[in-house]
């Protein structure tokens, strides 16, 4: 592209660019992806990213369509511990944003790639940003969903695509309304449907208990069994790695319980604690190992005697 | 009528008394099943309540039985939307189970009355413990809580394009299953039925091929989903794309595609298959700009891993 089609994409983005990326998509999205997408995000938007993706330091950043490296090379400005690279389709703009980087001191901490997000490793990335075509997000979401380890954070900035769900029905954790167009952040949720068992002992009475969970991306529902009472589970929250969900049951000797549970999925375990309140008061809080089974005592038959 | 509120006195006798009260005054809309409250629910049968007659029509009329099918009722009660069912469709077969034995008997009598014995039975069982392998409509009238743990089973166990029916009285309605949402809601009565079909799973990597134009073209594909909702996306050669247009009930899966095939150009992909456990088997239509069509087999197989992740590279022709 030379510098007059990029003064016109500048001067169109300028006057609601929507429009020109709009006539460039669908069909070509793959094509124009290399043409259209170094256009600047202004600097409101790109502190807004950096403000919701909250990087710590030693985290590693990462730019899926770098273009002129003007994302990353804020993120390094910003936070002096972090590291950071970007890829691009285009080899262009990969060398423009690596004189970039240079430029501001941050060449040591900030890397630039000619290569195919879809061929980008995000197996130790922190931090995912994106400001692409809805559907390229679309498409490198299989990609975020198979590789990205649990609690990576996804961040969009949606200005010039006036569409809120670049992750199809994967939904945004939270929505950045304070300026001019949404910033979107997503937790790479852990894997947690199927089936799941663990046990303890209440008054010197052990409760087995066998769940059964069910996960669309961060959005869980549950139900546990304990003897001869299974019940649904409340309050669920998956963000990244981190479960939390409550469970209201009548145990056996023990009588009506409330459960607070909180842990970390590891793979095929769920490690943390769980809080009982059960009746007169008492209170007990004891630590939990659920472990994923291959089938489930929660199926297992239950008989006609309710009590 | 004066509904119980939730600091009631929750003593056995106390429940069963609201609950008889609250039936007793006909229970509209206002008092769900569901307020009972989960810590009842497993203590005591589902309070028994006979269905409209109206509602039973419309229950039989969505769930549309064919002949020879396994009619299914989770808490049976007196049985007279199976009789309903049976009468209806001389050719379906169905059996009701239910927590209370007397219930039970009434039902069986009332079967035998209707003469309709020999194809409706009633069984006094536990709803999580009926075999639902076999069955073709699953009807159930339960507490809320109950009904939504009834899930679980009817997932893990019922075979894809089973019918679920629930009648939405005093019950609640679309969210009754959670987040596993109605495929079809009859809302022509006072109270909403809603039907969903089991769906068959997809989710995972599948790979087909396509000649087309004496082409060869692999698809290597991935699904998501959620429910009968499904997303997914193919990639051929080095191009992606999402499926857009997509449709899942029961084993029935109908997926649009737009790609650029050499030759053809931009060309719009409509597959129609059935799941079968591992393949989908059935027919793409394809459509190119310049209105050429035509029709060829589908054949999909699941794998255990997808070429959809291979190095794609810079080159975008």
């Amino acid at each position: 592209m030379d510098s007059i089609e990029r003064r016109r994409l500048l001067q169109a983005l300028g006057a609601g660019g929507v429009a020109l990326f709009a006539a460039a998509r669908g069909a070509h999205a793959q094509e124009a992806a290399r043409v259209l997408i170094h256009a600047k995000s202004s600097p409101e938007q790109v502190a807004r990213m950096i403000r919701l993706a909250d990087p710590r330091p030693g985290e590693v950043v990462v730019d899926l369509g770098s273009g002129e490296g003007q994302i990353l090379v804020e993120y390094a400005r910003a936070h002096p511990k972090i590291r950071a690279w970007g890829v691009d389709i285009n080899a262009t703009h990969v060398k423009t944003a690596i004189a970039w980087a240079k430029e501001q001191g941050v060449a040591d901490r900030v890397q630039f790639f000619h290569r195919n997000a879809f061929d980008a490793d995000l197996r130790e990335v922190d931090i995912i940003n994106m400001w692409v075509f809805p559907e390229l997000s679309r498409l490198l979401r299989t990609r975020i969903l198979a590789e990205a380890r649990p609690g990576t954070r996804v961040v969009i900035n949606t200005a010039a695509f006036s569409e809120e769900a670049p992750l199809g029905n994967w939904r945004p954790d939270v929505t950045d309304r304070e300026g001019h167009a949404p910033v979107l952040l997503w937790y790479v949720p852990a894997r947690v449907a199927g089936y799941w068992s663990w046990e303890f002992a209440v008054d010197q009475t052990r409760l087995v208990y066998d769940a059964v969970v069910y996960q669309q991306f961060q959005v869980i529902e549950g139900s546990a069994r304990v003897g001869n009472r299974r019940e649904s589970f409340g309050d669920t929250r998956l963000r990244g790695d981190q479960l939390a969900f409550s469970l209201d049951i009548t145990l056996p000797e023990v009588g009506r319980t409330r459960h607070e549970y909180s842990g970390r999925v590891n793979g095929d375990q769920i490690k943390g604690s769980v809080r009982l309140a059960m009746g007169e008061g008492r209170k007990a809080e004891l630590p939990w190992l659920a472990r994923r089974t291959a089938t489930s005592a929660w199926f297992r038959p239950t008989g006609v005697d309710l009590r | 009528m004066s509904a119980p509120r939730r600091e009631a006195d929750w003593s056995p006798a106390a429940g069963r008394r609201a609950l008889l009260r609250a039936l007793a005054a006909g229970a509209a809309g206002a008092l769900p099943l569901a307020w009972i409250g989960p810590a009842a629910a497993q203590e005591y049968p589902t309070p028994f309540g006979p269905s409209a007659a109206d509602a039973v029509a419309r229950m039989v009329k969505l769930a549309a039985p064919r002949a020879g099918e396994l009619v299914v009722d989770l808490g049976s009660g007196r049985g007279d939307i199976l009789i309903a069912f049976a009468r209806a469709h001389p050719g379906i077969r169905a059996w009701g189970v239910d927590i209370n034995a007397d219930l039970v008997r009434q039902a069986t009598q009332a079967a035998q009355e209707a003469g309709v014995a020999e194809r409706v039975q009633f069984f006094h069982r536990n709803a999580f413990d009926a075999d639902l392998r076999e069955a073709d409509v699953i009807n159930m009238w339960l507490f809320a809580n109950l009904t939504r743990l009834l899930r679980a089973k009817i997932l893990a166990e019922a075979r894809p394009g089973a019918r679920v029916l629930i009648n939405g009285q005093l019950i609640g309605t679309e969210g009754i299953l959670g987040n596993w949402r109605p495929d079809v809601i009859d809302r022509e009565g006072t109270y909403p039925i809603m039907m969903w079909v089991v769906p068959a799973r997809v989710d995972g990597y599948w790979s087909w091929e396509l000649a087309v134009n004496g082409t060869k073209l692999v698809y290597d594909a991935i699904l998501y989903q959620q429910f009968q909702n499904v997303e997914g996306t193919a990639r051929v050669g080095n191009r992606r794309e999402s499926f857009i247009d997509t449709r899942l009930r029961g084993d029935e899966l109908t997926l649009g595609f737009d790609l650029t095939v050499p030759d053809l150009g931009r060309t719009r992909h409509v597959y129609t298959g059935r799941v079968r456990g591992d393949a989908i088997q059935g027919t793409v239509r394809l459509s190119t700009g310049d209105g050429r069509k035509v029709e060829v087999p589908w054949l999909a197989r699941r794998t255990p891993s997808s070429d959809w992740f291979r190095p794609t590279g810079v080159e975008l022709k």
